[in-house]
């Protein structure tokens, strides 16, 4: 597009070309076809065009039952129990057709419809209306996740920082007779229940870690992948019974960053600067990336929502352990 | 039982289709564009502005179309609402002259002598630059943006021609992308016009939320468990979101919304249709096609046409006074609803145009502040957040599909598709499928030869005829000729570029004519008309 076009071409040239192109005529519709759009649920909207070439052969490939074939919608609905046919007349026209029923699929054939036959000309398949009924039930329920954003995006980390800034500053802030609940990450081996996530709350970048869905061998999947220079039994082990006591709730709190120094001591069993050296993403199946174990990988839906764990903001590794207060 | 924690989201969507004729000195419609910077945009910013000072955040999400977005930007109809807002300031000193002495209405011509000179004065101080203003306010914290299809297509009704419903939503993410560095999270679909398997072109445009009306979530299939206050997600991880139909009527409705109250200023009782032409011409476009001024003296008053005058400082009382029922009826309305079954906090969406408030209802700006600030400062809950803020922190919804669904009356097409405008949709889908076929043959053009910059004009000139406003115009009977002048013309100029496309006969000149007329979309890619559609 040029830039300098519009200080080249003065109003007159312009208004002329407007004009000159107004006054052509509306584009002539081509070809042979059907479409037909849903207006509301019992109401459908049919156009067509048929060439006139093909007018005439499909007349003529009728043979002697030509004379008394009718040009005709056909419908049939995707229950396989309804078919019904609406005549028409023009070659070329419009029409709004009224359904019996709601919520139906249609294929709509447009040709010529004898005594035993039916000529297609043109169809048009998935034509949907949607339903006034209430829908089934999902016997099944169950929640899934989210597209995260691309990780690109300021406005996600800026959103972070809003919800935990909404949740800190907005919601009414919880009464002491909450009960807070620390937990160590060493742990049993049981299959993960559920999906969970909570905060690093150890200062630094603010994160957060999905607990990756185990496998059907009740492996216990771990935060970090194993490096070369690190023994596999050193890394923590998430304990998931415990970790499923921890609910959606949870997730609502937000520790406040002045009472970090009233932590407990660190316990002296884990291998913080491994913690620190180790946990790395991963990427998922579906371009999210995630802090987990190769047992997540492949599962669509584990780790949806980790990344990478800054443990690094802390000078001090053995005090840096990412403890975690929950309520619940 | 413990009370459960609920949000609420304001969206206002705003957006005009693009309007700009640069082949006259001046253009009746253009003036839809002034008056909505004038009446909705500039106040909006300042009550932004106002609550970002005040330290306040995520207060409201904001949809920015992208032909409203490039019309703000534009230098040429910056220029116009310049000299717009001259003729209108001097319209309103005269009329505040010549009222002065008059009890009634010499004090509201002078409130908006006053008013319409702060407005200039916030036009200068922003330098004309209402996309930096947003930005900033984005950047800020106070506002998400978001964005909606490149030329607001009902897409619904594009269904037949998927490549046109991937290139407006693709476009209008690379849009807002380019005025804003970021993109956009959520997409406000135009007339929240669904159909399923739509979210497949929505997650494939980057975008991460959309809107329905309250049916769409209702009628989701398998049912919702949780109702319409429960955001779903798509199988593909997109969310949706439904309309809150509370307050929705309270505020849309004819009978019941706040609007219609008496003291409120009356829309239709305008001194563009009453004063004698003399007084009126320097702002009449001709001297003699009576138009709308904006100044306006009278309040609603009651069904007769007897009006009174209009009390700006009563009036704003009364907007304090909605601005408390609304929030205590949505409060009672949260303490009343279902919980949701999975123990997550429930969010009710509150979708608006935006040009209601400030054009249509002219204290909506104040009523919405009112709103924001009572229930941001006294911590009321339901509490304010954006869509991204909530998923956010409710990462995991119930899987559903929406219902197809729109928020026109009726809640499905027939607003856009009836016997008024039926005639666009075989015109609308042939210049379609000829598009793709005009991109796959000329898609090497480079871009700035003569077949390559004419493919890309020809693109536009669809994308422009796509708009579901002209259809909306036409149903309504306002402006319908010149909806109807706009779609034919677009299509004309369409198809005149295909015939020189495929004929090879390509005039320059004429070209260069198009793409200033039809001066949107620098990052137009035809490209997309020739991806293959998704499975």
């Amino acid at each position: 597009m040029s830039e300098d076009a519009g200080q080249m071409m003065g109003q007159e040239e312009l208004q002329r070309v407007a004009k000159e192109l107004s006054a052509r005529p509306l584009p002539q519709s081509r070809g042979t076809w059907l479409q037909v759009l849903p207006v509301d649920p019992r109401t459908l909207y049919a156009y067509w065009h048929i060439d006139r070439r093909d007018w005439h052969e499909g007349r003529d490939s009728l043979g002697s039952n030509a004379d008394q074939a009718v040009l005709a919608l056909k419908f049939r609905d995707s229950t396989g129990t309804a078919a019904f046919d609406v005549i028409l007349e023009e070659r070329c026209g419009k029409r709004y057709i009224t359904l019996w029923h709601s919520g139906r699929d249609y294929r709509v054939e447009l040709g010529f419809a004898g005594k035993r036959t039916f000529q297609v000309l043109a169809a048009c398949e998935n034509v949907s209306t949607p339903g006034v009924e209430s829908t089934p039930e999902d016997e099944h329920f169950q929640l899934a996740p989210v597209l995260e954003s691309a990780p690109s995006v300021a406005a996600r980390e800026s959103a972070s920082a809003w919800f935990e800034e909404a949740a800190l500053e907005k919601l009414a802030p919880r009464t002491e007779e909450e009960e807070v609940v620390d937990f160590p990450l060493s742990m049993h081996r049981a299959p993960i229940r559920d999906a969970l996530t909570f905060l690093d709350l150890s200062g630094g970048a603010a994160s957060e870690i999905s607990a990756p869905t185990a496998s059907e061998g009740n492996e216990t999947p771990s935060l970090c992948r194993p490096e070369a220079n690190v023994p596999s039994e050193n890394f923590p082990q998430i304990d998931v019974d415990q970790l499923a006591l921890y609910s959606h709730n949870a997730r609502r709190f937000r520790q406040d960053a002045n009472r970090v120094d009233e932590l407990p001591p660190l316990p002296g069993t884990f291998p913080t600067s491994a913690i620190v050296n180790n946990i790395q993403p991963i990427p998922m199946p579906s371009g999210n990336t995630a802090a987990a174990s190769p047992l997540a990988a492949g599962k669509e839906r584990a780790c949806f929502s980790a990344r990478l764990v800054d443990f690094s903001s802390s000078s001090d590794n053995s005090s840096a352990w990412p403890h975690r207060r929950m309520l619940r | 039982m413990e009370s459960q924690r609920s949000f609420s989201a304001i969206v206002l969507h705003a957006h005009l289709p693009y309007v700009r004729h640069p082949e006259h000195r001046r253009f009746n419609e253009e003036l839809w564009l002034f008056e909505a910077i004038t009446e909705t945009y500039l106040p909006l910013i300042s009550m932004l502005e106002r609550l970002a000072e005040d330290g306040l955040r995520h207060c409201l999400t904001l949809s920015l179309s992208p032909t409203l977005l490039t019309m703000l930007e534009d230098p040429l109809l910056k220029a116009r609402y310049q000299e717009h807002l001259q003729r209108l300031g001097a319209l309103a000193r005269e009329e505040s002259r010549r009222l002065r002495k008059e009890a009634g209405f010499g004090p509201v011509a002078h409130f908006y002598r006053e008013r319409i000179e702060a407005i200039r004065k916030q036009w200068e101080a922003h330098n004309g630059d209402l996309i930096s203003a947003f930005s900033t306010l984005r950047a800020q914290g106070v506002a998400e943006l978001i964005t909606s299809a490149a030329t607001h297509a009902y897409l619904p009704l594009l269904r037949a021609d998927p490549a046109s419903i991937r290139a407006q939503l693709q476009l209008g993410a690379l849009t807002f992308r380019r005025f804003f560095g970021v993109p956009a999270e959520g997409v406000w679909l135009p007339e929240c016009g669904y159909f399923p398997g739509l979210e497949d072109e929505i997650a494939r445009a980057g975008f991460r939320y959309f809107f329905v009306d309250s049916h769409g979530i209702e009628q989701a299939t398998p049912r919702p468990r949780d109702g319409v206050t429960a955001p779903l997600v798509c199988e593909n991880g997109v969310a949706v979101f439904g309309r809150d139909p509370l307050s929705s009527r309270l505020v849309w409705s004819r009978e019941e919304g706040y609007p219609g109250d008496p003291l409120y200023r009356d829309f239709y009782r305008d001194i563009g249709f009453e004063r004698p032409l003399d007084a009126l011409h320097p702002f009449l476009l001709d001297g003699q096609s009576r138009i709308h001024t904006g100044l306006k003296y009278h309040r609603i008053t009651g069904p007769a046409d007897d009006k009174l005058p209009y009390q700006p400082e009563i009036a704003a009382r009364r907007a304090e006074l909605h601005a408390e029922d609304f929030l205590a009826r949505i409060a009672h309305a949260a303490r009343e609803g279902k919980a949701r079954g999975d123990g997550s906090p429930s969010i009710r969406v509150s979708l608006y145009d935006a040009e209601l408030f400030g054009h249509w209802w002219f204290e909506g700006p104040l009523w919405l502040e009112a709103v924001i600030r009572r229930q941001m400062l006294e911590r009321k809950e339901p509490a304010l957040v954006t869509p991204s803020v909530y998923l956010q922190g409710v990462r995991r919804l119930q899987c559903a599909t929406p219902a197809a669904s729109s928020w026109g009356d009726g809640g499905y097409n027939a607003f856009w598709l009836n016997p008024d405008t039926d005639w666009m949709y075989p015109l609308l889908h042939q210049a379609g499928r000829q598009m793709q076929t005009l991109a796959k043959r000329f898609g090497q053009e480079k871009p700035d030869s003569l077949a390559g910059r004419a493919l890309r004009q020809a693109g536009r000139s669809l994308l422009l005829a796509q708009a579901s406003d002209w259809a909306f115009l036409q149903r309504t009977g306002t402006a319908g000729s010149y909806a109807d002048r706009q779609v034919r013309a677009h299509l004309q100029r369409f198809d005149y570029l295909r015939a020189c496309l495929e004929d090879q006969a390509l005039d320059e000149r004429r070209l260069q004519a198009l793409e200033t007329m039809d001066h949107i979309f620098p990052e137009f890619d035809p490209a997309i008309f020739a991806e293959p559609s998704l499975a």
